[in-house]
């Protein structure tokens, strides 16, 4: 956390003395690959732009345009009030005008030309607002205005905020989006962006800004057109990426989290009651609020007691703390907040949980846990992964017999098999271990999983398949072990 | 974590603290709390004074508070050793839930008890077929105990 404020704080010295504190710096993309290091004054508009870029490219300015989340922006309008800051990258094409408009399905005026196109109907659950689109980098500008001006000021208000900034390493203002970015390894603002679907060009005007998670999923409605000439795809691709500078490629490095947003009606999170932002917000009805840290602890818990749920269409998740109806995680990757080696543990129990809940066994082997999908009609399972055969019925090795036979010789140790003294060694070290197990354990009758019991009363409900048993009677619960043996 | 939400739990059942119940911290102990709750009057523990213990798990509030009566009860849901039998203090405890809510469920539990989900079994067949024998035995394990 340290590291990264420091960091933060020399890029922004950097930014600040190479740039002066009215000149931005960004850089002009053309789709043939060529980019341009501008520096200018925030406050002149796009036709001032399009002379200094004609300049470096040698180009006509009347037939350069540029392009910003899917928006062609006019020229009468100012690059501040079009959101372009510094380290905005701006994409451009060059096509005499008259071209454009015959290419187009519109007209200039139609497209509105700038972000203002984009329809913010002032629900703020409801979708996408401009801002958020157009917010690229200086997130602590308020270029909202009218109402949203007053919530991004309220946004600065809130307990905490500012000690998160430091985690985030850049002061926040309003922000919709929130990714978890793979080379950050955090949660980190993020900004919305769009390129062509078909050859990956930035510069791809969009018919109609997004208004839902819908809009920007991969079975977008949103059409629009590419500038590259030879392109005819009309399908934009939308995506999130992290708001810090990453050198390099940054293709699906970030991934979105949508249930992740600011807190901006200043919500107290449901379970330590304080008031900070961002916050996740279940799916429930209500919109239950959780803080990051709280949400990190109520997955870390369940995780531990294995209450994650298999969801048919959210995977292996978690619903609302409050235990609302509908109301799951439906992304797993909000599970990353709980760290690397949780996260793989999570990852590890929902294929288990996969294989289990479709009629598959894990493999019984020590340090194996392969998942096995069972031919119908053998008892005999063999492992594809270390090899070892085990009884379908009972869990253990592959026996001949009755399982309960078995069992018996293994407790009793009696076997009158010649073996070796190194085997017998071996089967020594493992029985003890077994007859521990054996002592401290009750195997769940639906599952067999071996179950321990660290107090409570007599009622067990099994964490790997949720079968309701009795401690004294190994069956299933019944209402007169309720009565008779409760609590022992 | 805990300990901030417990702080708070603390602050706000100081503020508006629920009516027939107390409850706060045993000495530094911010996890281990003491809690009294004076009988409901509709029920045969009016004018007694129960007391409870209450011991917050680390990873509280996403565990329930481990709640339980110190003072003995005749009552279906409550046994010898003070255990109490709530859903909501086991698998119906959610985060949202607070120390406060959870004596008033208790206090209803002691005006309506719950005999279908019995703890002590003889109790709750005395409740279901002698009303009359339950209320008084209760009245006299209140004086007995609770005062």
């Amino acid at each position: 956390m340290a590291s990264n404020s420091l960091s933060n704080q020399g890029l922004e010295g950097i930014f600040d003395d190479h740039c002066g504190s009215n000149t931005i710096c960004f850089a002009v993309k053309f789709s043939s690959n060529r980019s341009y290091v501008v520096d200018i004054s925030a406050g002149d508009s796009i036709k001032d732009l399009k002379a200094v870029v004609a300049r470096k490219a040698g180009l006509c300015a009347d037939d350069i345009h540029f392009v910003l989340a899917g928006q062609r922006l006019q020229d009468c309008k100012s690059l501040q009030s079009c959101g372009v800051g510094s380290h905005t990258t701006l994409h451009a094409f060059c096509r005499p005008i008259g071209n454009v408009s015959k290419a187009s399905p519109k007209t200039e005026q139609d497209y509105g030309s700038d972000v203002d196109h984009f329809n913010y109907n002032g629900e703020e659950d409801s979708g996408i607002c401009k801002e958020c689109i157009c917010s690229e980098v200086n997130f602590a500008e308020q270029r909202c205005s009218g109402s949203r001006l007053k919530e991004s000021q309220d946004v600065e208000g809130i307990q905490d905020i500012n000690s998160y900034s430091c985690e985030m390493s850049r002061p926040l203002g309003y922000n919709r989006f929130f990714v978890y970015c793979k080379l950050c390894d955090g949660i980190r603002p993020a900004k919305l962006r769009l390129v062509c679907k078909g050859c990956c060009n930035g510069a791809f005007l969009v018919d109609r800004g997004p208004s839902n998670w819908q809009d920007i999923s991969s079975t977008t409605s949103i059409t629009g057109r590419c500038t590259v000439e030879k392109c005819d795809c009309k399908t934009p691709r939308f995506y999130l990426r992290c708001f810090e500078r990453h050198e390099g490629d940054v293709d699906g490095t970030a991934v979105a989290l949508k249930h992740v947003n600011m807190n901006r009606r200043r919500v107290d999170c449901i379970a330590c009651g304080d008031v900070v932002s961002p916050v996740l917000i279940f799916p429930c009805e209500v919109g239950h609020v959780i803080c990051l840290a709280c949400f990190r602890q109520y997955c870390s818990v369940s995780l531990n007691e294995r209450r994650f749920t298999e969801h048919e269409r959210h995977g292996y998740t978690l619903p609302c703390p409050a235990g609302c109806p509908e109301s799951y995680i439906e992304e797993s990757h909000h599970f990353l907040l709980l760290g690397k080696e949780n996260y793989e543990r999570y990852k590890n129990f929902g294929a288990e949980e996969y294989v289990l809940q479709n009629g598959g066994m894990l493999c019984p082997a020590p340090g194996c846990g392969m998942g096995l999908f069972p031919e119908n009609g053998t008892r005999l399972i063999k492992c594809g992964e270390c090899q070892f055969e085990s009884c379908k019925d009972c869990k253990k090795e592959y026996h001949t017999g009755s399982c309960h036979e078995v069992e018996s010789i293994i407790l009793n140790g009696s076997t009158n098999i010649g073996i070796s003294d190194e085997m017998a060694q071996r089967a020594c070290w493992e029985m003890q271990s077994m007859n521990l197990i054996e002592e401290t354990t009750k195997s769940c009758p639906n599952c067999r999983s071996k179950t321990e019991r660290n107090g409570g009363c007599m009622h067990m409900v099994c964490s790997r398949c949720e079968c309701e048993w009795c401690w004294i009677c190994v069956k299933p619960w019944t209402r007169d072990c309720m009565a008779q043996h409760w609590f022992g | 974590m805990a300990q901030k939400r417990i702080k708070k739990e603390l602050q706000d059942f100081g503020k508006d603290p629920p009516t027939n119940c107390s409850a706060g911290p045993v000495g530094d102990d911010l996890f281990h709390w003491q809690a009294t709750i004076m009988g409901p009057t509709e029920s045969p523990y009016f004018r007694g004074v129960f007391f409870l213990t209450i011991n917050f798990p680390t990873d509280y509030p996403f565990k329930p508070p481990k709640v339980a009566f110190t003072t003995r009860i005749y009552h279906p849901n409550i046994n010898s050793n003070g255990s109490i039998c709530l859903d909501i203090l086991r698998s119906q405890w959610s985060p949202a839930l607070t120390i406060s809510k959870v004596l008033l469920s208790i206090c209803s539990l002691l005006t309506d008890p719950n005999p279908d989900d019995p703890l002590v079994p003889e109790i709750a067949r005395m409740y279901k077929t002698d009303r009359e024998k339950y209320y008084k035995v209760a009245k006299e394990w209140t004086e007995k105990y609770a005062q």
